[in-house]
């Protein structure tokens, strides 16, 4: 059972390379799975970021600005229609061309200013007169009611300054921002000329709170982080969601290129909306957005982080981190299931492959076991059959000198050898049974026994005649149903006869008698058939050849084995002409050298083909 | 009827037996362990060919480079069954392949011819 052990050892290795290539086909599967996973959600992530910051500055912002200047435009424009009714009223222009001196007038007039700046959502409406340089004015204090008061102008006070560099270079209609002494607020004031620049009576308007738009500002803009200014022409923020900023340069709180940029737009057409950014000290992108304000070099200027501004995107970049990670998780988990359960089929697979290859190991430790039995009868066999071969010392004696190729193709065969000495005379035998193996040696044993009692019991000096005996009794023991031709066995077989080593007669069935003298090869032709078949009856062609024996021949019998082997370029047998010139050419000082002669010949030819049939090569001297 | 094609192995050779083309030939070498195994079915084949031939003239084809004793005695019977159908008037013919340095298949075919009547040539490959 050692073959077991070691066999199973084998196949625990064998699993180990499978399973250590699934593992590494999973792992880079899945590495594949999580790159593209990965790559797809970086894509998408930073194509929705790109589209998010587009339509932000295309579409957002600029809606943002568009819509705040508009909403701020639309309420400067009614207070500029509204300074624009107070300046024209025919009443009012009556009333200051006559120095508000007509009393009527001037309750109309008043009353005219307080239902305005009571009715509407302006904090002020006033009405101030080249003429006697006053200035008359409502406030509005909330809740429909005014004050109503009247200063008198002074170039000397630098807060009516605006009266009079408006009167210096006559508009129909601007704006001013301004601090209001009597309601202590910053206002702006959108002045109307009453009459004509040629011809100018004075300036009437509305004043908004600040504050108030302020106010509006803050709450219209979007982010916590953005401001929204209306800058005037100077580059002063006016208005700003953030009090504390008015008032002051916006180049104070963005770059000069910027700030150019903005400047640089002024002259552009009314509607359009202009977008830029800029990195911040922090290192912070701004988008930021500027419109100019119609009636007006009024820029409305709108900035917001890009953090800020498309805060969507961490919503997103979280999401998708977060998608990402669950999908990975997803796919490999079910990537490994999956694979496992591929995987499992192939290692059941491989452990039937190995418990089926552990039977065919048991059945071969039992055939091993059965061969084994065989081996050692057909072993055992084999001392039988070479112990009824005659031995080395034997055919000492019986020879001058000789020697002897006995190779069966299998541990036993069907070619032999035999010589019995009786008084003077040799009895040699060489022979070639039906087949080679077992079935070969088993029809040695009854030749053996048969020759034997052959020269036991009647002659000894004519072979032809025992060929004739050995036929006939073969036949008898062999071949009881002639009809089959599947069991029809005989033998190949010469005879000599050796009567004091001075003459040898010579009879064969299928094997020749080769006799060389010197260089010459003289050859005894076999009568052309075997001995024991079914068929065979031998006629008057068998007869024996008698030939005396001279000093230095060597007789040589030989079984077809020789010139059968196979061998040389072409795979033909070696064959009877190289035979011959193998007798011809050997040195037969010493059959010793002979014999490795023929042997080294045999093997040169068959090289590594195996041995075809059953070989037997017999050469003697006899004197 | 049909056709029966053996492929050769090591140690049988090709076996081509066409009654379309009244063909039968033997191409490699024969050494099998059982040889009546290897030649019985052609036995059977040749036998009912013979009744079907009728007047077709047969080439049986022969391209031995070994032949062991057992096969020998097979092609033996095969050709003793031809022999028999040729003396009984059919139109047989056997050319025998040979190579001048085998020495070896020569001899077989001259072992061969010598006990029937077919016409029988020797060809040099």
């Amino acid at each position: 059972m050692m073959n077991n052990k070691k066999f199973q050892d084998t196949g625990k290795a064998n699993i180990q390379p499978y399973t250590g290539n699934v593992f590494r086909i999973v792992l880079l599967a899945s590495c594949l799975i999580c790159l593209s996973v990965i790559v797809t959600g970086i894509l998408s992530y930073t194509s929705i970021k790109n589209a998010l910051i587009a339509k932000s500055k295309s579409q957002d912002m600029v809606f943002i600005v568009k819509s705040m200047s508009e909403r701020i435009q639309g309420r400067i424009q009614r207070a500029m229609e509204t300074s624009y009714i107070i300046a024209r009223n025919p009443w009012i222009i009556k009333w200051i061309e006559g120095s508000e001196q007509d009393a009527e007038l001037s309750q109309t007039v008043m009353e005219n200013l307080h239902d305005i700046a009571t009715s509407y959502d302006y904090h002020n409406t006033f009405i101030a007169s080249l003429k006697t340089q006053k200035y008359y004015f409502e406030d509005n204090v909330g809740q429909g009611k005014s004050t109503a008061g009247i200063y008198q102008l002074s170039r000397k006070n630098p807060a009516d300054l605006w009266f009079y560099n408006f009167l210096a270079n006559p508009q129909p209609i601007s704006l001013n921002v301004n601090y209001d002494r009597g309601m202590d607020d910053t206002f702006l004031f959108v002045n109307a000329l009453v009459g004509n620049s040629d011809n100018p009576l004075g300036i009437a308007g509305v004043g908004l709170s600040l504050h108030d738009i302020s106010a509006e500002f803050h709450q219209f803009k979007v982010g916590q982080q953005s401001s929204l200014w209306l800058v005037d022409e100077n580059g002063i923020i006016q208005l700003s969601d953030d009090l504390n900023k008015r008032g002051k340069n916006f180049g104070q709180f963005i770059p000069a290129q910027v700030v150019n940029e903005i400047r640089g737009n002024k002259g552009s057409s009314k509607n359009a909306v202009k977008v830029s950014e800029y990195t911040n000290s922090n290192g912070e992108i701004i988008d930021i957005a500027f419109h100019k304000l119609d009636h007006s070099n009024w820029m409305l200027v709108y900035q917001i982080p890009r953090a800020e501004n498309i805060s969507v995107i961490n919503t997103l970049r979280r999401n998708t981190i977060i998608t990402i990670a669950l999908v990975l998780l997803f796919a490999v988990t079910l990537f490994y299931l999956v694979s496992r359960k591929i995987a499992n089929p192939y290692k059941q697979a491989l452990l039937l492959n190995l418990e089926l290859e552990k039977k065919v190991n048991d059945r071969t430790v039992e055939l091993r076991e059965i061969n084994q039995k065989v081996m050692d009868s057909i072993d055992y066999a084999q001392k039988m059959q070479e112990s009824i071969l005659p031995s080395a010392d034997e055919l000492k004696t019986l020879f001058q000198d000789y020697f002897l190729i006995w190779r069966p193709k299998d541990v036993v065969g069907g070619d032999f050898y035999w010589a019995r000495q009786i008084g003077d005379t040799i009895i040699l035998a060489v022979g070639d049974c039906t087949g080679h193996g077992v079935p070969g040696a088993l029809l040695t044993m009854t030749v053996n026994a048969i020759l034997f009692n052959i020269v036991t019991d009647s002659c000894r000096d004519n072979p032809a005649h025992m060929l004739e005996e050995l036929n006939q009794f073969l036949k008898q023991v062999l071949n009881k149903d002639i009809n089959s031709a599947a069991t029809d066995d005989g033998l190949d077989i010469a005879i000599c006869c050796i009567k004091n080593k001075s003459e040898l007669i010579y009879a064969g069935a299928n094997i020749d008698l080769h006799l060389k003298s010197d260089r010459e090869l003289k050859i005894c032709k076999s009568y052309k058939k075997g001995v024991g078949y079914a068929g065979t009856i031998f006629d008057e062609g068998l007869t024996n050849t008698v030939l005396p024996v001279q000093a230095g021949d060597v007789f040589i019998l030989s079984s077809d084995g020789f010139l059968h082997q196979n061998g040389g370029d072409k795979d033909y047998p070696f064959g009877k002409k190289r035979f011959y010139d193998l007798i011809k050419n050997s040195s037969s000082l010493s059959l010793e050298m002979m014999k490795n002669e023929f042997a080294t010949a045999l093997q040169e030819y068959m090289k590594d083909e195996p041995q075809r049939d059953d070989i037997v090569v017999l050469g003697f001297k006899l004197g | 009827m049909e056709k029966y094609i053996v492929e050769a192995t090591k140690s049988t050779p090709y076996i081509y037996l066409n009654h379309e083309e009244h063909k039968l030939l033997f191409k490699g070498q024969s050494f099998p362990e059982n040889a009546y195994n290897l030649y019985e079915p052609i036995f059977t084949w040749i036998d009912k060919y013979l009744e079907e031939v009728g007047n077709n003239e047969t080439t049986v084809e022969f391209i031995l480079s070994y032949v062991n004793t057992s096969s020998t005695k097979c092609l033996i019977l095969l050709l003793e069954k031809l022999n028999q159908a040729y003396l009984q008037g059919k139109k047989i013919l056997v050319n025998w392949y040979y190579d001048e340095e085998n020495g070896f298949d020569y001899e077989m075919g001259e072992d061969l011819k010598e006990d029937i009547e077919i016409p029988f040539n020797f060809i040099s490959i």
